[in-house]
């Protein structure tokens, strides 16, 4: 069974795409959907979220060296070493290394972070960008059929369908940086969908103008790639042209006495409701599921759109899902905090799974 | 459209086989020409056949010093095809020659071998991307003194041939010095490997 692969994308930092990405990957995990979280952000905001870091520190210093110089490093490494170095959970970065470097590929693959039975993440690292270098330097590559440079573009969308193919992902959420460089414009035409997360700004209205214009641009790049490659060459890639699932405002201040019918203060009313029809002018249809159908609101309608305060935080403090914080061991000074507010803390659970069925009917339309 | 280019790999074991390479994009004013003169001839060129009439939209030449090097280049564009699959053949290659030495040179190729007495000596192939691809692209192979020779027949006799006897004779002994020429380096070459 194929994964579906999606994006969560935004052209603005800061909008809690983070927060947002953990939990629907946790509700669709509640679900019973097998869902393996991608940090492909050079930020790691997604990696530090979810993981402590004592354990992010042990998963990069390992590698180090393999980062510096894979081939060199492999070469002075014991085959036992190496093995029990592909045991353990490796960044994002040390899979795509070997590519990167243009050496052999990893024989085994290491396993992804377990954050429980259903939710695995594979860990960001900072030293992405030197893979994203990579891709922009051999990108003009791609036109003339190089083996090399088609590897370097496809390379995240294979170890997608690798892992799943050993683990049974139905889903493989890819989190990216807010920006529409080399890397995320393979991000965003390698997966099947994307989601775009908005906080209820002008910064998200131009966001949204920018990746309308990005998108057009890269298929019109991508169909003038597969005039030029042969059949096999041509399969490397995905069949169709990633679509828009559909955007959610997100982090809005939640404001109920303006009769509005989200619930949110003036200004961000305003641009809220701007977000819809700025998506039906610079998004092209084509590369979009129905406006009709994703346009009438967020995903998850009014499930998610409101601020959560300083839930994500203390979520991100204990590596866990606000939802369950109520129910976990904490530290002295937080427990009457989470106590005090721990029917708020359990009904976001409805809130992100009614948001995670609403993204699971969208990708189906894929 | 698309440009394809000649990859720099053409530069073969360290040793400069392929002395320099150019490419260009037919001008406006030349296809025009190219489609008045075809029209006159009662054939048609028109927006429905015109990637499939006119082949040398973009073209590529290669040059060499050597005619014996030939057999690399002539490896390197076929693996391209028949390895790679990157390029197809649109048809198969030819050889323009009026040598007979050279027909029999060009014989030991997968080429049709053409002999004009007017001609020179040059292979052309053309490839396209893909079979269901509008874009074509022509690339010659010929040794640097054939190139001297195109360079100074498409002077005199293009876009209409000359008229002038003198001319027609001199360029005929043009292209037989040339010949010579390619000739004597392949001996230079022999004698100096021994």
């Amino acid at each position: 069974m194929k994964p579906d692969i999606v994006t969560i994308f935004n052209n603005k930092g800061g909008v809690g795409k983070t927060t947002l990405t953990y939990h629907l990957a946790h509700a669709l995990g509640d679900l019973d959907k097998k869902v393996l979280l991608i940090d492909l952000d050079p930020q790691c905001n997604l990696t530090i979220f979810s993981l402590p870091m004592e354990t992010i520190h042990d998963i990069w210093v390992a590698e180090d060296d393999f980062i510096e110089d894979f081939a060199a490093t492999r070469s002075k490494t014991s085959n036992s070493d190496f093995q029990s170095l592909l045991r353990k959970p490796r960044s994002i970065h040390f899979d795509l290394k070997p590519t990167e470097d243009g050496t052999a590929e990893l024989e085994s693959l290491p396993p992804p972070v377990m954050l429980n039975n259903n939710v695995h993440l594979i860990p960001g690292r900072l030293t992405l960008h030197l893979f994203e270098a990579k891709i922009g330097e051999r990108w003009s590559g791609i036109y003339q059929g190089d083996p090399l440079a088609i590897r370097t573009a496809t390379r995240v969308r294979q170890l997608a369908y690798d892992y799943a193919a050993y683990h049974g992902y139905h889903l493989v959420i890819f989190d990216t940086s807010p920006s529409l460089g080399a890397l995320n414009r393979h991000l965003l035409t390698l997966a099947d969908g994307f989601l775009i997360p908005c906080s209820p700004d002008l910064f998200s209205v131009y966001g949204i103008r920018n990746i309308g214009g990005a998108l057009r641009l890269w298929r019109k790049q991508f169909d003038s790639i597969f005039h030029l490659l042969s059949d096999t060459k041509r399969s490397q890639f995905p069949e169709k042209f990633v679509k828009l699932i559909g955007y959610t405002i997100y982090n809005a201040k939640r404001y109920s006495g303006l009769g509005n019918d989200l619930d949110l203060a003036k200004a961000h009313f305003h641009y809220a409701q701007q977000i819809p029809g700025t998506i039906a002018k610079f998004v092209d249809p084509e590369n979009s599921l129905p406006f009709t159908e994703i346009l009438s609101g967020s995903i998850g309608n009014k499930a998610v759109i409101h601020s959560h305060n300083t839930f994500p935080s203390m979520s991100q403090k204990y590596h866990k899902p606000m939802w369950l914080l109520p129910d976990i061991n904490l530290e002295v000074e937080d427990r009457s905090t989470v106590a005090g507010n721990q029917n708020k803390y359990r009904e976001t659970q409805g809130a992100y799974l009614a948001f995670a069925r609403d993204f699971l009917d969208r990708v189906a339309q894929l | 459209m698309k440009y394809i280019g000649v990859h720099p790999d053409l530069i073969v074991n360290g040793h400069q086989i392929v002395h320099s390479f150019k490419s260009r994009l037919k001008d406006r004013e030349h296809l025009r020409a190219k489609i008045l003169r075809k029209a006159e001839l009662g054939r048609e060129i028109n927006a429905q056949n015109l990637f499939t009439k006119v082949t040398d939209l973009a073209g590529v030449r290669i040059l060499h010093l050597f005619q014996e090097n030939f057999a690399e280049i002539d490896a390197i564009i076929r693996r391209k095809v028949t390895e790679d699959g990157d390029w197809i053949f649109d048809e198969r290659p030819k050889a323009y020659t009026w040598d007979p030495e050279a027909v029999t040179f060009f014989q030991r190729f997968d080429l049709d071998v053409s002999e004009k007495t007017t001609s020179y000596t040059s292979v052309h192939y053309l490839v396209r991307p893909r079979t269901d691809s509008p874009l074509c692209c022509e690339i010659q192979v010929r040794t640097l003194f054939e190139e001297i020779w195109g360079e100074v027949d498409h002077q005199i006799n293009y876009p209409v041939p000359t008229d002038n006897v003198a001319l027609y004779e001199q360029i005929k002994v043009l292209s037989k010095i040339v010949g010579a020429g390619s000739r004597l380096l392949d001996s230079l070459k022999r004698v100096q490997n021994g």
